[in-house]
């Protein structure tokens, strides 16, 4: 086995877990390389926030052998990231951004060969503005720490010249002008040529239903493209797009003044379909050879009480006092899985539901239920409680007038259902068939 | 095109050997299929050399595609940067591997000459079962290796793996 090639010894290395990584690099010196490079290409650095002690880091970057083999650096700002917003007391202690963890943000441009750069904050986030509401939960990662982790981030990454890939998770959903103004920010978006960001969304506590309420809900997303976006464009071969909300409707993001030249693979979690330009920008990237939409609906009838624009989007999505406003999108997936069929070099086409389960799905691609078990359709309700998205039953529900009725005991209608699953189904199929043959 | 479409082909074994095959399944190999596809079935002789590959493993190679050759095409290139942590096989694809071990890196060196990743994949995942739970002196006596490094080497080592051991 020692007489196989080091890019095969690398292949079956990858199959091996850290233990046996560890013994293989100890066995003979024909291992030694292939499992060092192994072990040591991706680094996870986790905050402390008793002792900070980064030792190993330091080790590793201190070595001469091993601090090239380096190529993806993690860091997670909190122990717990995944701390949910119900186990939060109020009492947390705030995170801290310390010399010490400045410093390991720092230390990222300083391997050789670092290409890709992933940050994870904390799920749970707060904009500390109104001081007035006692009820207002306590993030343990404040606007202002968040900022100091970015700043140092974008300033860091600025000096590689290698960097190739980005990844924020728990990004909160506030356009912080300090970090959007930096000009490694623009430069550092400017060259990456993949991007992944994971936005988390404030909610309220104890009632998760008023952070409805809260402006940079939409801000942020309106902003989007041209914010973040708008500097990728030109290199951008890869982006992903996840929010912990449905997106794409309320709130609205608009694509439309944005296009990707190089773009080759596009991932969007959460996303609803409430107009035909969302499809059409998609489809206007030609390029496109993996399309991946994990949880994503299409969203047939919307009840709003704001003041809508010519494109019945909420013109002030906070001030929801107005009339009743109705209006209906009817599509079906099977239209859009045709459109999407003649995506001309389309190679690969996931659609599912994701692994959602600490943001797996984020990190891996990887998707629990696929195709045909996931048909989604969704009805917007605005003052539904606890969640304004109504899912639309297989069989039972189906919508009149933009209303959800149900005909369990309406044959018609349910055959009507059927007959529209059926074709889902046909289009689904066919898709498939037409992406594969080209993969 | 239609009626000059190539069904059969033969592939030769550096040896001389020739095996006929069906299209379909010398597919699964991705250098064959290029190969088909660059030059069209006009210009393809059917009969097509594979320098690398002696009689015994192609044999053994094409048993493999003969029995996947209905298996959806895999997503190519999951860039992920997840380990690949599942070592799982189906059975018949256990059976199969179960051959000696020059054999089985001859298999690991065909299936990534020729292109077949489903089958490198299962070669590869073997191997790593193979290595599973091992000290470094029984992987050295599973693959019949011997240690090459000097104490003051396997000190360093030792210390460089307290670096990675808690993450």
């Amino acid at each position: 086995m020692e007489s196989l090639p080091g890019e095969l010894l690398s292949t079956i290395f990858k199959c091996c877990e850290i233990p046996e990584l560890l013994n293989l690099r100890q066995s003979c010196k024909a291992f030694h390389g292939p499992a060092t490079r192994e072990l040591f290409s991706s680094l996870h650095v986790i905050r402390q926030s008793d002792i900070e002690t980064y030792d190993d880091l330091y080790s590793i970057l201190s070595s001469s052998h091993i601090s090239p083999e380096v190529t993806y650096i993690k860091i997670t700002t909190s122990p717990d990231p995944y701390k949910e917003k119900d186990d939060y007391d109020n009492s947390e202690e705030e995170s801290e951004f310390t010399e010490n963890f400045e410093a390991v943000i720092q230390s990222i441009s300083k391997f050789p060969n670092v290409q890709d750069v992933a940050i994870e904050f904390a799920q749970v986030c707060m904009l500390d503005d109104d001081p007035e509401n006692v009820w207002r939960m306590m993030a343990e990662e404040s606007v202002e720490f968040r900022e100091d982790v970015l700043r140092t981030l974008f300033e860091t990454l600025d000096k590689i010249s290698k960097l190739r890939s980005l990844s924020i998770k728990h990004l909160q959903n506030y356009n912080d002008e300090r970090i959007l103004s930096l000009p490694a920010f623009a430069s550092v978006l400017s060259r990456i040529s993949d991007l992944k960001l994971k936005i988390v969304t404030e909610s309220d506590f104890p009632s998760p239903q008023s952070g409805w309420n809260i402006r940079q809900l939409y801000s942020f997303f309106e902003e989007l493209p041209d914010t973040w976006l708008k500097h990728t464009q030109d290199n951008l071969s890869s982006l992903t797009l996840d929010v912990d909300i449905e997106w794409g409707y309320m709130p609205v993001c608009n694509f439309r003044s944005l296009f990707f030249p190089r773009l080759k693979k596009l991932k969007l979690a959460n996303y609803v379909f409430t107009h035909d330009w969302q499809l059409d920008w998609i489809l206007s990237h030609e390029t496109l050879e993996e399309l991946v939409l994990t949880d994503c609906a299409i969203v047939n009838y919307m009840h709003v009480y704001e003041p809508l624009d010519a494109e019945n989007c909420p013109l002030e999505p906070t001030n929801d006092f107005g009339d009743v406003r109705g209006w209906e999108y009817p599509r079906r997936w099977s239209e859009m899985f045709t459109k999407i069929e003649g995506m001309p070099n389309l190679r690969v086409f996931k659609f599912g539901s994701g692994n959602r389960d600490e943001g797996c799905d984020f990190d891996t691609g990887e998707l629990t239920e696929t195709g045909l078990h996931y048909m989604k359709y969704k009805g917007f309700h605005r003052r539904y409680r606890p969640s304004p998205w109504i899912p639309i039953g297989e069989t039972t529900d189906v919508i009149e007038n933009g209303d959800i009725a149900d005909t369990r005991s309406e044959g018609e209608n349910t055959d009507r259902m059927i007959e529209s699953l059926d074709k889902d189904t046909l289009a689904y199929e066919k898709l498939m068939k037409t992406v594969m043959g080209r993969a | 095109m239609s009626e000059t479409k190539i069904q059969k082909l033969t592939l030769v074994a550096n040896d001389g050997n020739k095996i006929e095959v069906d299209r379909q399944v010398a597919e699964k190999s991705v250098l064959i299929k290029n190969m088909l596809d660059d030059l069209g079935d006009e210009q393809m002789s059917t009969e097509v050399p594979i320098p690398n590959v002696n009689d015994t493993v192609l044999k053994k190679v094409i048993e493999w595609c003969e029995h996947h050759k209905n298996d959806p095409a895999a997503p190519q290139d999951d860039d992920s940067d997840s380990r690949k942590k599942t070592t799982d096989i189906d059975e018949w694809d256990q059976k199969f591997m179960q051959v000696d071990q020059e054999m089985l890196f001859e298999i690991i060196l065909a299936s990534n000459y020729l292109d077949i990743k489903p089958l490198l994949d299962v070669g590869c995942k073997t191997v790593a079962n193979m290595i599973k739970g091992k000290s470094p002196e029984e992987i050295r006596k599973t693959f019949n290796i011997t240690n090459d490094f000097t104490p003051e080497e396997e000190e360093q080592i030792r210390r460089e793996n307290e670096w990675a051991e808690d993450r």
